[in-house]
């Protein structure tokens, strides 16, 4: 009996300390952990303090990370650039710890990409997770994503969709990838893996759009072939379509069959009004 | 020795150390479901890799508890004398109190292993029977650190000192390979060749207990080669029998007073 009643002394000590005390110390420490980041050392040296318990830690690092990002976000209105800083310091620590953890690639890699625009180390960490997962689709979406949208590396973005459709049996992903090389010039490798997934797509309303696709890309294609006639027996290259048909190099302009016109951009490639979307799109301002 | 052995597992039951080792663990059943709220994706593998450490953790404190309190009564409190006027030999002695303690600590492992197991059916859905893997590798690492403490009863009369040697062979075992691993790095090539070769002394010296970390290639079931998993087992258990032969044959020799 004394000792239960010893033990409930303790525990209203226990909260009586911690309600006057914790809430004040948390506000300094909250706004210390804004301003200094993360405590860590280096991956070797972490690792080292880890004892056995490397995959524990990784997890409390990327915690850490997470709460830090969150409470930086009360005090300030956009993340400061010296939190990137934070970012790709707790990503070396928790995936040196752990190389299979998930989280820290996910979290490290968008918000390098969009919060902090360091595109660099953002392909760093996803060619990392890469590196560890490789049958993971995600990774491989993630870096097609960053290649096409912020650094406009059509190619190597083309790349990596075309390996995150085989990894994920994704038709959709496969036109994507195919987007992606006609965009960076290689039609027939677009039109190459439109065939492949024609003949493996079982269901018909897909396989219908994607020779939709294929029909487009062909027209493109017979148009850059007559470019390259064109540039070979011209010298210069031709300023609009309706040249080459003048010029007997195209019979006529093929139609574009989502319902938009075929031109040349001022980088020379070809290109549709249509932007190979559905009409629709197209007529609302989508071009 | 087998009374001896069941005389270990019986004070380790009755052993505080063993109750507070039980409250650990219901601590750690209750911090699974906390543990298992902060995580983004891959919720389950963080929670084995969880699981595995904390089976690890309650299994080696125990065990590093049941030594310390032992080696202080028998030490201190003059039990040993006791027991050695008893009619069994010296060698049964070791070798009794060293398979008690292992026992208790592999029944402990194995507990926590199954409980781990199990709330990881209950809350994903899913028996990974791989969590049984990392059994024997705890156990002959904890062995290995027990036949330690056994030796070095021979060198010193204080179970303080004797469990801090403990400590710091653990401490440098389990760092020994990412040690060894860092000198060959471009980083390292600073460090002077003194240090360096004390290192590399130290790694073929010192129990590597690194080798018996494979929590995260067995949460995601990677890279467990069976020939490595068992070459690990053997080269634990020649080390464990190394060290309780020389343990023995020491402790045979010591004159007690």
């Amino acid at each position: 009996m004394k000792r239960f009643f010893l033990i409930g002394i303790l525990l209203v000590f226990f909260l009586f300390i911690n309600r006057t005390f914790v809430p004040k110390i948390s506000r300094y420490r909250k706004i210390q952990k804004g301003e200094a980041g993360l405590f860590l050392l280096s991956p070797d040296a972490e690792k080292f303090i880890s004892l056995d318990y490397e995959g524990l830690r990784s997890f409390w690092v990327t915690l850490d990370l997470r709460v830090f990002l969150a409470t930086l976000l009360e005090t300030h209105p956009y993340f400061p650039k010296w939190a990137g800083d934070v970012v790709y310091k707790a990503y070396r620590v928790a995936s040196f710890l752990n190389p299979y953890y998930f989280d820290i690639y996910y979290i490290a890699s968008l918000n390098l990409m969009w919060d902090f625009k360091r595109y660099s180390d953002a392909e760093e960490v996803l060619k990392r997770a890469i590196q560890y997962m490789p049958r993971n689709w995600l990774w491989h979406f993630f870096l097609s994503f960053e290649y096409f949208y912020f650094l406009k590396k059509y190619d190597l973005a083309a790349e990596h969709m075309k390996i995150a459709a085989k990894l994920k049996h994704s038709a959709l992903l496969a036109s994507l990838a195919a987007r992606l090389y006609y965009s960076s010039g290689r039609t027939e490798i677009a039109l190459s893996i439109l065939d492949n997934q024609i003949r493996n797509t079982q269901n018909e309303n897909w396989k219908k759009e994607l020779l939709k696709r294929k029909k487009a890309l062909l027209a493109v294609l017979k148009i850059e072939r007559a470019i390259e006639m064109y540039e070979r027996k011209e010298g210069k290259k031709p300023r609009t379509l309706d040249v080459l048909v003048e010029k007997g190099y195209l019979k006529k302009i093929p139609q574009d069959p989502y319902g938009g016109r075929f031109y040349i951009d001022k980088n020379g490639n070809v290109k549709s009004t249509s932007n190979f979307t559905e009409k629709r799109e197209s007529e609302n301002g989508h071009e | 020795m087998t009374r001896m052995i069941l005389l270990t597992l019986k004070e380790s039951v009755k052993e505080r150390a063993f109750y507070g080792t039980l409250i650990v663990f219901l601590f750690s059943i209750g911090l699974y479901f906390i543990v298992n709220s902060f995580t983004m994706f891959e919720p389950e593998r963080v929670m084995l890799i969880y699981s595995l450490s904390t089976v690890e953790i309650i299994s080696l404190l125990l065990v590093f508890f049941l030594v310390f309190t032992f080696l202080n009564e028998d030490l201190s409190k003059k039990s040993l004398e006791y027991l050695l006027s008893l009619p069994i030999k010296r060698w049964e002695y070791v070798a009794g109190r060293f398979l008690g303690i292992s026992l208790s600590g592999f029944v402990v492992l194995f507990v926590t292993t199954v409980v781990f197991f199990l709330m990881h059916y209950i809350v994903f859905g899913v028996f990974y029977f791989k969590m049984f893997l990392h059994i024997p590798l705890i156990f002959v690492m904890s062995m290995m650190i027990i036949s330690f403490a056994f030796l070095l009863i021979n060198a010193s009369k204080r179970p303080v000192l004797i469990a801090f040697l403990v400590l710091f062979i653990y401490a440098i075992g389990i760092n020994l390979d990412d040690a060894v691993q860092f000198l060959g790095t471009k980083k390292a090539a600073s460090i002077p060749y003194f240090s360096k070769l004390l290192v590399k002394i130290a790694y073929y010296v010192f129990p590597n207990l690194s080798f018996f970390d494979m929590k995260i290639p067995i949460s995601y079931g990677i890279g467990i080669n069976p020939e490595h998993y068992v070459l690990v087992l053997i080269y634990g258990l020649i080390y464990t029998g190394f060290i309780m032969l020389f343990a023995v044959i020491l402790f045979n020799r010591k004159e007690i007073k």
